[in-house]
């Protein structure tokens, strides 16, 4: 009898078990999550300058910072920034005097991201970017800005689960900055912590 | 020993299958909860989604002036007989557009097709920075949409004709109507619904107007007969 | 599935292409190849110009350019205008009796335009023209072509009358925008350019609005927008705002999407002065920093015009209460030719000789009586469509409009009766 008890006991903790771990897994699984993401790597401006460009250099380190807000399914919407420097030119204009120009942009965009297949995200994004030059040489250093108001992205993503709450990954997109018609593409290796 | 081998399976077997009822079954169709998706709308059903579209007029159109995204909401309300009714209204505060038309969708399998005609009322006023004007502009867009759908997500296609009827303009204290009766171009769209949270759905488009005439910047008064290739893109939230 | 999204990736590129497509472009002049008639033909003197000016009846080719056009020569060209836009540039000689007309037609408000050859007979006005003696009635036989194939469609114009009375007395001004037309417009030359100066007289254009800037280092310069940007510029290294750069990094780096260098003021209100005869300069002032260093300069270019026995008035325009602010700044500001924007009461305030009001504001032809009994002009700006200038022509007192499309408002200024 006591042995019955015992079975009894187990196969009710056992049903109890399992009654539980399904109730976790459907109703009260947590249906919003959100990320934050670092994003750093190469970038590489599309020159279609018309002048100035004989000494021009295209490729430079970019970063990315994302927020996503990623509900249940297969779609996410986020925010992201970042910095990028898209040319440098150098312009000897005379002799004895040779000017450099930078030209960086730091976008300001709303991103939509779906999962496409397990890892893989497809992302677009708008909004807008602040746009920043930079003169200096032959005693000048002059910085003027201007907003750039259209803006587009367009980007794949894989993203590797390591933890519960950590994600590492690789993004291409590609910009475009819709004010002075800059084009760039980036590569970049991705660090996501999820809540 | 046995028995209770049994007894012990089948308790724990039926507990198990008790607890997987309890779990809601993911009955989701994206059918249902679609609006730029052709199907055949729930009789009487009214459904709205809200969202925004951005806009990169041509250089020659917007110049220096400001740029705003357009604020939409969009409606749908089911008929009898694969009828139903399509709503939408955008704004830009200093301009802004009704359009209201009936649809007829048919729905084969995976496949939707919904064609439709929307008559539009353009009203626009702006009497600052030097402005005194209103514009109204009557406007027609015959449209067809064909769609695909997976149960969860639908894609469709939609192209629009593009004709302006009627438009009158005033300036200060003198009035000039001009009526055009002229097709002003066409426009073609990619809209993917799926679901965003719980069973609400998120609608993402690209669309390309095709036009001379451009609504949303009407203060500008282009004089421009020329077609440009405007580009939008398409958020919004079915509520 | 997979399908499906190559089709979404690919749709959002061909819109981001499509987007890029839009970049403003040139409409080509189309060219009549290296033969011409013209190359042998002698040009008209000013006497036989006259004798061709005037309202012409279109028998021939009226479904393309309206029932009437107007025949007006400028310093380099004769141009032929009509109600709709369409405009023809045209050179003109003579061989013996026989007047050849030849250039070029283009729909302002389109992208079309076309070859056009014409000729006036020695016995269908062609003696009269070219000896002024007779009485022929002036026929302009011809045909026109589209883009630059050869003119194929018939187009016959009649004389009809010559200007009237009205027009002959009128120092009406047709005033061109941005130095004679918009880059939007597609014009083969930069807007705010010294050769959108010279161009804009062939579109009938006998005064012209302009946009001074300052430089960092104190150099007025013509340039509309605040920033350098890729609707003026070719696209080069800099950006931002263009007043903050010095005179010579504008001059060194930045070119007009022509390909034109930025022109200072100095430079183009002397290349006004000494090179066209145009009558109206408006200095659209988008500075009120550049008040107190664009005054010398159009002090001394009309001090040139004077000498120089060029009847030419330039403005400093005043479009906001800064602007006024510092004209009022200026000593002896009551002397200092000006036009304003604002209220009539700030004309006064100013004592500028134009008040313009912007045109969407109405005809307002009170005020506009007021001011001219006041013994100033009065100018509205910036109007467009054909209806709104042939309304404001005919119904308005203005004393000159400011467009972006010249031809149209010279056709409905000269078919006044």
């Amino acid at each position: 009898m006591g042995r019955i008890k015992t079975e009894f006991t187990v196969v009710m903790v056992f049903f109890t078990l399992v009654a539980f771990s399904q109730q976790k897994d459907s109703v009260k699984v947590r249906l919003n999550h959100y990320t934050l993401t670092i994003g750093a790597g190469w970038s590489h401006y599309i020159d279609n300058l018309d002048n100035g460009d004989k000494d021009i250099r295209k490729d430079f380190a970019g970063v990315s910072f994302k927020f996503y807000w990623e509900p249940e399914y297969r779609l996410s919407l986020g925010l992201e920034t970042g910095y990028y420097k898209l040319f440098t030119t150098t312009n000897q204009i005379a002799p004895d005097t040779t000017y450099h120009v930078d030209r960086i942009v730091v976008p300001m965009l709303l991103l939509v991201r779906m999962r496409i297949i397990d890892n893989v995200y497809l992302g677009a994004g708008m909004g807008l970017a602040f746009i920043t030059s930079k003169v200096y040489g032959a005693g000048e250093n002059l910085v003027t800005k201007t907003t750039s108001m259209a803006n587009f992205e367009l980007s794949v993503a894989y993203i590797y689960p390591l933890s519960k709450h950590m994600r590492v990954g690789g993004e291409f997109k590609g910009f475009h900055f819709g004010n002075l018609n800059d084009w760039m593409y980036s590569l970049q290796a991705t660090f996501a912590v999820r809540l | 020993m046995n028995i209770r081998l049994t007894l012990f399976f089948f308790f724990s077997g039926t507990m198990m299958m008790l607890a997987q009822q309890q779990v809601p079954r993911d009955t989701f169709d994206i059918t249902k909860s679609a609006m730029q998706f052709p199907h055949h709308y729930k009789l009487f059903g009214f459904q709205v989604s809200a969202g925004l579209s951005m806009v990169q007029p041509p250089k020659d159109l917007l110049e220096s002036t400001y740029q705003a995204p357009l604020v939409n909401i969009h409606a749908t309300f089911g008929l009898p007989c694969n009828f139903s009714l399509e709503g939408d209204l955008s704004t830009l505060i200093v301009s802004n557009q009704l359009a209201l038309g009936p649809r007829f969708s048919y729905l084969y399998k995976n496949l939707g097709v919904k064609l439709g005609w929307d008559i539009a009322f353009v009203y626009g006023q702006l009497k600052q920075l030097g402005f005194d004007n209103s514009t109204k502009v009557w406007m027609h867009y015959p449209n067809l949409s064909v769609g695909y759908k997976l149960r969860k997500m639908a894609f469709t296609v939609k192209g629009e004709m593009v004709i302006v009827a009627k438009s009158s303009t005033k300036s200060g204290e003198n009035e000039v109507n001009v009526s055009k009766n002229f097709v002003n171009g066409g426009t073609l769209a990619l809209y993917v619904e799926q679901r965003i949270h719980k069973n609400m759905v998120f609608v993402f488009g690209v669309k390309d107007n095709y036009v001379k005439e451009y609504w949303p910047v009407w203060m500008i008064f282009t004089t421009f007969n020329r077609y440009y290739n405007i580009p939008e893109l398409y958020l919004s939230w079915i509520l | 599935m997979k399908n499906m999204f190559s089709n979404l990736i690919g749709s959002l590129l061909v819109l981001l292409f499509l987007y890029s497509c839009n970049k403003d472009s040139t409409v080509p002049i189309p060219s009549p190849g290296l033969v011409s008639v013209l190359t042998d033909a002698k040009p008209l003197p000013a006497g036989s110009k006259l004798l061709m000016e005037g309202v012409y009846h279109v028998t021939s080719g009226s479904e393309m350019f309206g029932d009437y056009m107007v025949v007006k020569w400028n310093r380099t060209s004769v141009m032929f205008a009509n109600n709709n836009g369409k405009h023809f540039i045209m050179q003109a000689g003579h061989l013996d009796s026989v007047v050849f007309v030849q250039g070029y037609w283009r729909d302002g408000y389109s992208d079309a335009t076309g070859l056009c050859s014409m000729i006036i007979t020695r016995e269908e006005g062609g003696t009269t023209i070219v000896t002024g003696n007779g009485a022929q009635k002036i026929i302009i036989l011809g045909a026109y072509g589209k883009d630059s194939g050869l003119p194929d469609q018939p187009l016959r114009l009649e004389y009809l009358r010559p200007f009237s009375d009205k027009v002959k007395n009128s120092k009406f001004y047709i005033l061109a925008h941005r130095s004679g037309g918009r880059n939007s417009d597609r014009l083969p030359v930069s807007e705010n350019s010294i050769a959108m100066v010279s161009y804009t007289e062939k579109l009938g254009t006998t005064g012209v609005e302009v946009d001074p800037r300052i430089s960092r280092d104190g150099v007025p310069f013509i340039y509309h927008d605040a920033d350098i940007n890729t609707r003026l510029t070719q696209k080069g290294p800099l950006a931002g705002d263009v007043s903050a750069y010095t005179w010579h990094e504008l001059s060194t780096f930045v070119r007009l999407i022509h390909g034109e260098k930025i022109p200072s003021v100095e430079e183009l209100l002397t290349y006004v002065v000494d090179s066209t005869q145009l009558r109206f300069v408006y200095l659209d002032m988008k500075s009120a920093d550049a008040v107190p260093a664009v005054i010398p300069i159009q002090l001394k270019a009309l001090k040139r015009a004077k000498d120089k026995g060029r009847d030419v008035m330039i403005v400093v325009g005043i479009p906001s209460t800064d602007v006024l602010n510092a004209v009022l700044a200026y000593p002896d500001y009551q002397n200092v030719p000006t036009l304003c924007e604002l209220t009539v009461d700030d004309v006064r305030k100013a004592n500028s000789k134009v008040w313009s009001p912007r045109w969407t504001l109405g005809t307002q032809n009170n005020l506009v009586q007021q001011m001219q009994n006041e013994g100033r002009l009065a100018i509205c700006w910036t109007i467009d469509t054909p209806s709104w200038i042939q309304n404001y022509i005919e119904t308005g007192l203005f004393n000159g409009l400011l467009t972006n499309y010249p031809y149209v408002e010279a056709y409905y200024h000269y078919i006044q009766e």
